[in-house]
Parts: structure tokens; sequence; C-alpha cells
């Protein structure tokens, strides 16, 4: 069929969790997308990443209809699982709270360069060691 | 911060920030229970992150969102610091509340296209039930409705000129058309597309309108497509059109209808299926998309 896109949605959602309730329901409501039927569909894609960020590109055509891409997870989730961290510190400037390697850095820069506004793989790694500082991470 | 008024259920935080902290700060509204974050990142050098926060939870979630910005802006001494907007979001049932932007259409002489929770009183045109979902052809777009249009006049005529006829809906889409072309009349009706996302989508709506088993309905692309139909739908793009013309000409025995071409492209598209031997009977325009209904000369 013919599409034409009216709008473009970006959400971070947990895995297998995605509800009618905010973000999901303003974000979609208001292009008149129907919700259930987005729920229903990205957590039966996401089943399998329970607790895991997933980035989602939902695309809105002009007749209500959609599309959905999921992305891969943010740097700051795949940062805090390579330190084995629950959550980041609080304090970043102060209290560090986890050390990875510059070769993890780029194991997760390799991962994220699709979805990064980075020219190559240097800027990719210093965007991730950015979110690692904001997370308290320290790379070694 | 605190709000009176019982209906609000949530804050809305509206963060426009440096790209660089865009992360950080989409993952501080994950751990202090946004439940997921709306981001916009349509410049590459800010963005805005959207989150909304449980009432009773935001008094502590500011306090905290505050000095973990504080602390983010030691840490980037050179970026710009964030703007905070907020503002209060009343409880709504998203669940349904989008459904209210679906009516009931009466699209040419015959066919009422409706969403399936519509109760609608018994009429005499023939009733099509479309789920909105993930497949283009809800019904509300002009592309489809002219397509609808030409359809019931193939059908029409056909049915003054033979006992049955055959439809085949290429780029079926939500299925609209091929469950139009059976609730014609059409007694043979095949409906495909190259996505499978869309034909489990009008595999609901035939289901939806119990024609599941009346629509042979196949995952397959335009190329691979054998055997003519009387009735041949298109609703696709010009450049997916032009690249198949000759296809979808051998493909319809009688009838081309094609649709989903910008006004602007409708003179070449219309063209180039006239020289290969069909006859324009009828167009529809409508806002800024054109369709045609095409009959073989051949």
């Amino acid at each position: 069929m013919a599409k034409k896109i009216t709008a473009t949605v970006k959400l971070q959602i947990s895995g297998g969790e995605a509800k009618p309730s905010p973000p999901v329901g303003p974000a979609l409501g208001q292009h008149g997308v129907n919700i259930m039927e987005f729920c229903k569909a990205f957590n039966a894609q996401t089943q399998n990443q329970p607790g895991v960020i997933i980035p989602v590109l939902i695309t809105i055509y002009a007749d209500r209809s959609f599309t959905f891409v999921l992305k891969t997870p943010p740097a700051s989730y795949l940062l805090k699982k390579a330190a084995g961290l629950d959550k980041g510190s609080p304090e970043p400037n102060r209290n560090k709270i986890g050390k990875l390697t510059m070769s993890q850095v780029e194991e997760i820069a390799k991962l994220k360069m699709p979805d990064l506004n980075a020219k190559d793989i240097e800027g990719a790694m210093q965007t991730i060691m950015g979110s690692a500082r904001s997370l308290g991470i320290e790379i070694v | 911060m605190s709000n009176d008024d019982t209906t609000v259920q949530w804050m809305t935080l509206r963060i426009s920030l440096p790209y660089e902290m865009a992360d950080a700060v989409t993952n501080f509204c994950h751990e202090h229970g946004s439940g997921g974050v709306v981001m916009d990142e349509d410049r590459t050098d800010a963005a805005t992150v959207t989150a909304y926060f449980p009432i009773d939870k935001w008094d502590m979630v500011y306090s905290q969102l505050n000095k973990y910005l504080s602390s983010l802006h030691e840490i980037f001494p050179h970026l710009l610091e964030p703007v905070l907007e907020t503002s209060p979001l009343k409880k709504e049932n998203w669940a349904i509340l989008w459904q209210d932007s679906f009516h009931a259409m009466e699209i040419g002489d015959t066919l009422l296209v409706a969403p399936p929770w519509l109760e609608l009183p018994h009429g005499e045109r023939n009733l099509i039930l479309i789920e909105p979902a993930e497949a283009f052809g809800t019904g509300t777009h002009e592309t489809t409705q002219g397509c609808l249009v030409l359809l019931e006049q193939a059908s029409m005529e056909l049915k003054g000129l033979q006992d049955r006829f055959s439809l085949l809906d290429v780029g079926c889409g939500s299925g609209i058309l091929a469950i139009a072309g059976v609730k014609l009349g059409a007694s043979d009706v095949r409906a495909v597309d190259n996505d499978p996302v869309a034909v489990n989508s009008a595999l609901k709506n035939l289901v939806l309108n119990r024609l599941e088993n009346a629509v042979k309905l196949e995952c397959c692309s335009l190329r691979d497509l054998a055997g003519p139909a009387d009735v041949v739908t298109a609703n696709l793009d010009p450049l997916t059109l032009l690249a198949n013309r000759d296809k979808l000409l051998e493909l319809s025995r009688r009838y081309l209808i094609v649709s989903g071409v910008p006004l602007d492209q409708w003179e070449q598209v219309r063209g180039l299926l006239i020289a290969g031997k069909t006859a324009l009977k009828t167009e529809i325009i409508r806002a800024e998309w054109a369709c045609g209904l095409f009959e073989s000369t051949r």
C-alpha cells in the first residue's frame, strides 16, 4: 500500500513491558495509534528480554497505521551490565562505583555504532566513555 | 511540588539537553520509575527526553534529578545546562482514548468502513470492519478510499457483463480492498503482500469479517505472482507501480486500479499505463493523491 509518514516516535521501554500508561499512551495516543496493538506486538517481540531497556522507533502513517523497529539497548544499559551494576551513581562526579577497560568500551561502541551520531569508532567510543562517566564508571 | 487535584496521576518531565547527556538522563529516568521515556533526537547536537513519573514520587525524583544534573554539570562543564519543563498529567484511559479518532465512513455508494468497537445499526451498506494496526489500509486515507470507489465501479460493471469475476489485490496491507472485493461480489479473491506483518494484519481483518475462507492470502512479491484476475488493485507507490507496469498489465485481464500516486507524478504514471494498451475509464483526485481505473484494450 502507498504510505505517507506523518510522525516518528522513539521510545525506550523494558522488554515485554509495554502498556498503555505513560509514556506509551500519551506518546502514541496523540497520533491516534492503536496502543493495545502496539503493546501486544512490542511485547511479543521482546518477551525474551525482560528488564532490558529497548529503544523502539515507531513510524506512523497518514491513515494512523504504524510499523516499528527495535534498536540496540542504550549505552548506559550495556555499560551497567558490563560493570555488573544495577544502578548508576547518583553523584557520578564524586562517587565512582565501577570500572571498565578500554576494550570493553570499544566492544560497546561497536555494538552501538549504528544508533549513535558518531562518524567513526573513535567518535562512538568518546560517546560511550561520556556515558560511563555519567554513571560513575571509570575507564582503566 | 504538591498537587491537590486527585485526577492528576503523573508529572510530565521534559528535558532539553545536549546530545551527550541524553543517555545519562534517560538512564536516570528509567532508574527512578518512569516506566520508559520518549526520545527526540532530531538534531545531532541536542535531544529532548520526556518522561512521566507517578505524582506521589515526583518530589523525591525532582530533588534527586537536580542533584544528578548538578553532578553532570561538574563532569561536563563545557556543555549547556539542561532546560527542564514540568506539567501535571491527568489520568486517562489511554488504552481506548485513541479510538476517538476513528469513525464509521461511508465510501462510494455501497460501502461502510468501520473499526470493530463501534456498535452500528444494521444498514444496507456493505460493512467492512478494519482494526487499525500495523498495516496500511485503515480506510481513512484518500488513496484507500479512492481505490474502494473505483473497485465498486469496476465490480458493478463486471456484474453486468459476466456471472463471476475475480480480484487480485497487490500490496494488500490491512486487507481492506480484498474484503471489499468479496462484499462487492467477487467470487475469486486473492490478496498478496511482501510484508509478513501486513499479511498477518490482513488475516486478522479477514477473520474479523468472517471472510478467512473467502480470500486466498499470500506473502509473496509482485514479480512472483502468476495467473490473471478480472480486476487487479494496486495501491502501491509510483516507483513500484512503474517498475512493475508490465507485470500489473499482464495480471489484469480487464481492469487495473492503481492508487498511491502523488498528484505531481500522476501524469507520468497515467501516461505509461495508457501506453501499455489500457484506457483510463475513471480517475479520482483527492487531496494530493490520484488514483485511476484503467481498462485493458488488448
